[in-house]
């Protein structure tokens, strides 16, 4: 098979020209993924595993839908792209599925919860300075941490996501851009 | 890429390339060379920050999500892994293991994690972890709250809650002996903690001051007269009898083993000295010997050597409490005598005996301060405890059988010794993509022909579907009736009802919910039953506010007896997830005005993520029951379930209610349609799918008996086979076997036993006395398909009970498609019949 016409950037394109195939290929790819993504960062105890993969799916499939504003430039993007969606779509969830009453208010204004498997091993101090250090990374950058850090990627599939020529290329993108990040977040 | 382009863009930075160096092996996981990685910097203090906070983010990103590609984390402070639980740091370490301090990611808690030292034998290691297990169904504020027990990598463990305290011994070393009366409500405490204990059928074994903890502030601090309260767990002064590393079952046949000592010896009641086993009545001495020592710093006997030990216990040489401490009233001094009676039918039968006679000296011991006020909870908690220790021994019966069913490993299977015989008549198929069909279902006759109709939602489909399969002799796979959501619809099909008649013309009417529509309100579809089946709905339910998931769940039942059935409308998202349910009754022309709301009592409860009816309390007219699995009212998300009785004039005031223990998530799921024990009274099933009696979210059930006096006291528990089961995230009881009494059919969508996740279900045959082993096991297909779902009927027409289930997630047709299959029941025919 042409690798290129399984690529994320040529299937975003069939999806939004309407081919049905195109799009349940692209959900097949990302909806395990976001799922595995979500789990960890949903408080325990507020939602049933069923509910998660119920907001991960609909979220998902809800994108795909509206995806003339999203201009492809291929995986690293797109997971980018899907990433901030679904990081709305589930501070809106925690809000409503608050039990712990209004006190306590992150940064977003995200009711205190309680806390996700995320939040029980890094603090919410480092969690916000990450978000806040992520968004003043190139975008390149950005999909290089997103990818190792968040999504678990190898080198070799970041090399693919980013359309870098090695693994050994990737490994220097995700090292820089981590070197920054960091700085980023002590400012 | 346009990245470079932004003005203030961080990544323009130069980068010191020894920090780079050292960034390179936190992304790849190796070990950093801190000194080399700081030689370079310029500014050392803000490195090793950078750094440092890039390791916490990189390692607790791979903590929760570890996929295959990703290397070993190392250089985290944690010390190592066991099943889930991080182990942080070392406290302590015994004769039969060592204590660590863990964290437990998937609650958020701290725990105590205590392992038992390698090499002990598989069976002596399941043994121990069936009492541990045993031990985790102890419920009471003053016994150590243990959360599981599992073996991994070798290692068997039990983790409980984490405490902080003193121990007694701490305590009289400390500010010497006690008075009285502190000493007499520890005492009770302690008779009350180990009630609990002996009802489920365990002994302690080593009771002892360096065994009972006050939990919170110094004893300096502490009031003479404070006293633990029940259930405040947390609470400064709470006393907690801890370290069971000793403790036995106590219907262990004697003799069965070499007699060893375990217990310590001046605290050892006389025959156990002598290598008999611990029992009721040797936890008693014990006990008596600690009130003992609070009130005198010393051992009733002290000897030299354990003959001499011996000696002075058989022929009860203990030096009078009255001698040692002429102050002490004369009561309290009577009740430690006759408890330390070297003969055990001398002392006192049973903890709560013994606790009665401390707590009647209370008054005595000090005159100025009137008795304390009977606990409110207590006399609840033990029957509760008593309850449990009935079932106890069922359960780990029933585990072990199905441990051997487990080695076939056959798609389904019903044990040759059953009275009923299982056949998979029927299997439907989701048509579509991730639609979950299997989600949700019902069976109902929908098209009036005398037959049950096969009634399957697929919410996750493109705005959702329902497929109604209609029964009969021609049934066959092929749907003959689809609803699909209009434009607006999301989750159409996410809940369906179609056994109940709201206008009263004879013909069954069907309801479909919608938990979100597109714009976020969910809606529910009511379609009144016509000939031939009009697919415009007559009547559209609208709930109060944007993603409450009004319509998750549907109920029928007429609830003000009128002759016309009434639906019930769960929205367990509503108000900040307090939950709310709406009634609307039905009538001649009813109508979508709601005509009565149940409300959640507090935020995050989730009010009716579960509805069911019966008429529990024999009445003559439907109760309404339902579920708030994430209630903190029984400990943090304990869950809680009321009943709502019916009547002619009923309100929205729960009658009663039951509570779970902290984490069960009780009530997820409820049946209240069922006569298990045959009594002619329906019962109460109710799951508690993230109970951890048998590992982490194995999952429980529990049956209630109903009736004009039900109580709170289960009759059975049933309890999941492995950590994350989740068993009873659905369950039914319904006579599928047609025996006359209610078969409990119980769902364990996360079953690992055809593959992680492939899902379980286990039919266990009602009676007088609720069957011990499932007379049937199904088993998913392939992993993932979360087989589970279910519903069940007594009769689909010709006399045959019948079982639905789905499995939501098959990929047979399409990815998490989903799947239905149709089971049959029969009496089993014998050979030569």
């Amino acid at each position: 098979m042409d690798r290129s016409l399984e690529s994320t950037a040529f299937l975003l394109t069939r999806v939004r020209d309407g081919d049905e195939a195109a799009r349940d290929r692209l959900i097949a790819r990302y909806l395990p993924m976001l799922r595995e993504w979500a789990r960890g960062r949903l408080p325990g105890g507020a939602r049933s595993l069923a509910d998660t993969d119920d907001l991960v799916q609909v979220t998902l499939i809800r994108a795909l839908k509206n995806l003339k504003d999203f201009e492809s430039r291929g995986e690293g993007a797109f997971l980018r792209y899907l990433r901030q969606i679904l990081l709305n779509a589930m501070r809106n969830e925690i809000r409503r599925a608050s039990r712990r009453g209004p006190h306590d208010e992150l940064g977003n204004g995200i009711p205190a919860v309680a806390p996700s498997p995320l939040e029980s091993t890094i603090s919410r101090d480092t969690m916000e300075r990450y978000e806040t250090a992520l968004e003043r990374l190139g975008q390149e950058q950005q999909e290089a941490v997103i990818l190792r850090v968040e999504m678990g990627y190898s080198y070799d599939q970041i090399a693919e996501a980013l359309g870098k020529n090695s693994a050994n290329t990737a490994r220097m993108v995700v090292t820089r851009a981590l070197a920054h990040l960091a700085m980023a977040m002590d400012g | 890429m346009t990245d470079e382009s932004r003005q203030d863009n961080p990544g323009d930075k130069p980068v010191d390339p020894s920090f780079l160096d050292a960034v390179g092996n936190l992304a790849d996981g190796t070990p950093v060379k801190w000194d080399a990685a700081l030689a370079g910097t310029p500014d050392r203090d803000a490195a090793l920050r950078q750094l440092q906070r890039l390791e916490s983010l990189l390692s607790g990103h791979r903590t929760v999500a570890r996929p295959a590609d990703v290397p070993p984390v190392v250089d985290q402070p944690v010390l190592f892994t066991w099943g889930s639980l991080e182990v942080r740091e070392k406290l302590g370490e015994g004769t039969f293991g060592e204590v660590f301090r863990a964290w437990d990611p998937r609650v958020g808690r701290e725990v105590a994690l205590k392992l038992r030292k390698p090499g002990a034998s598989s069976k002596d290691t399941r043994r121990w972890l069936d009492e541990a297990r045993r031990l985790a169904r102890v419920r009471h504020p003053n016994v150590l709250v243990v959360y599981g027990a599992d073996e991994h990598g070798g290692r068997a463990g039990i983790w409980t809650e984490l405490l902080h305290g003193r121990t007694l011994e701490d305590r009289i070393r400390r500010d010497g002996p006690m008075g009285p009366r502190e000493a007499a409500l520890i005492g009770t405490d302690m008779c009350s903690a180990l009630a609990a204990v002996h009802a489920a059928g365990l002994v302690h074994g080593d009771i002892k001051t360096t065994n009972i903890m006050r939990e919170g502030a110094a004893f300096s601090e502490t009031p003479p007269d404070l006293r633990s309260t029940p259930g405040g767990r947390g609470e400064a002064g709470r006393i907690v009898l801890m370290d069971f590393g000793t403790a036995v079952a106590r219907s262990g046949a004697p003799g069965d083993d070499p007699v060893r000592l375990y217990a310590t010896p001046l605290t050892a009641a006389p025959e156990v000295l002598d290598g008999k086993s611990a029992s009721v009545a040797s936890d008693i001495y014990s006990l008596a010997v600690v009130l003992y020592r609070l009130v005198t710093e010393r051992y009733p006997i002290e000897a030299s050597s354990l003959e001499d030990l011996r000696a002075a216990a058989k022929s009860g040489g203990w030096k009078s409490l009255r001698d040692v401490r002429p102050d002490l009233p004369a009561p309290f001094v009577q009740v430690i005598e006759r408890a330390l009676a070297p003969s055990p039918s001398h002392r006192f039968a049973t903890a709560a005996e013994m606790e009665r006679a401390l707590a009647a000296t209370l008054g005595a011991a000090s005159a100025s301060v009137s008795p304390p006020a009977r606990r409110r909870s207590r006399p609840r908690t033990a029957w509760w405890v008593a309850g449990l220790a009935l079932a106890a021994a069922a359960v780990i019966l029933w585990r072990a059988g199905l441990f051997e069913r487990d080695r076939a490993h056959v798609p389904w299977a019903t044990a040759s010794d059953a009275p009923v015989e299982c056949r998979l008549v029927r299997t439907f198929s989701g048509l579509e993509m991730y639609s979950s069909f299997g989600f949700v279902l019902e069976m109902a006759d929908i098209n009036h022909d005398g037959f049950q109709d096969y009634l399957v939602g697929a919410p996750h489909a493109s705005g959702g579907r329902f497929y109604g399969h209609f029964g009969g002799p021609n049934a066959d796979e092929t749907a003959d009736l689809t609803l699909a959501g209009d434009d607006t619809a999301d989750q159409f099909g996410r809940s369906i009802c179609g056994s109940g008649d709201l206008n009263g013309d004879g013909l069954n009417d069907l309801v479909i919910g919608e938990a979100r529509g597109r714009t976020g309100k969910g809606r529910v579809h009511v379609y009144l039953g016509t000939e031939p089946f009009d697919a415009t709905p007559d009547l559209v339910l609208l709930g109060e506010d944007d993603y409450d998931h009004f319509g998750v769940d549907i109920e029928d039942l007429d609830f003000n007896a009128d002759g016309f059935d009434d639906i019930v409308v769960g929205a367990y998202f509503n108000r900040e997830n307090t939950g709310r349910a709406y009634l609307y009754l039905g009538g001649r022309f009813p109508d979508a005005t709601a005509d009565m709301v149940f409300a959640g009592e507090a935020r995050g409860d989730g009010l009716s993520n579960s509805i069911s009816h019966g008429d529990l309390n024999h009445d003559g007219y439907d109760d309404l029951v339902m579920g708030a699995y994430w209630s903190d009212a029984g400990g943090f998300d304990a869950g809680r379930v009321y009943v709502y009785h019916g009547g002619p004039a009923p309100d929205a005031i729960a009658d009663f209610t039951f509570d779970g223990a902290a984490g069960d998530g009780f009530g997820n799921e409820a049946s209240a349609s069922g006569d298990y024990d045959g009594d002619g009274v329906v019962d109460l099933v109710v799951c508690a799918f993230s109970n951890s009696t048998g590992g982490y979210q194995a999952g429980a059930v529990y049956g209630f008996r109903g009736g004009t006096t039900m109580d709170r006291l289960p009759d059975f528990v049933l309890v999941g086979e492995k950590t994350g089961d989740q068993f009873g995230r659905t369950a039914v009881a319904c006579d599928v076997s047609g025996d006359g009494f209610a078969d409990v059919v119980v769902g364990a969508v996360d079953q690992d036993a055809g593959g992680p996740d492939a899902g379980r279900v286990y039919v266990f045959l009602g009676g007088r006395e609720m069957s011990d082993a499932p007379a049937v096991v199904l088993t998913g297909n392939a992993k993932g398909d979360n087989f589970g779902t279910l519903l069940a009927t007594p009769d689909v027409g010709d006399g045959r009970g019948a079982l639905l289930v789905g499995a939501h997630n098959n990929d047979f047709s399409f990815a998490d498609a989903g799947q239905a299959y149709l089971y049959t029941f029969e009496p089993r025919r014998r050979v030569g019949n």
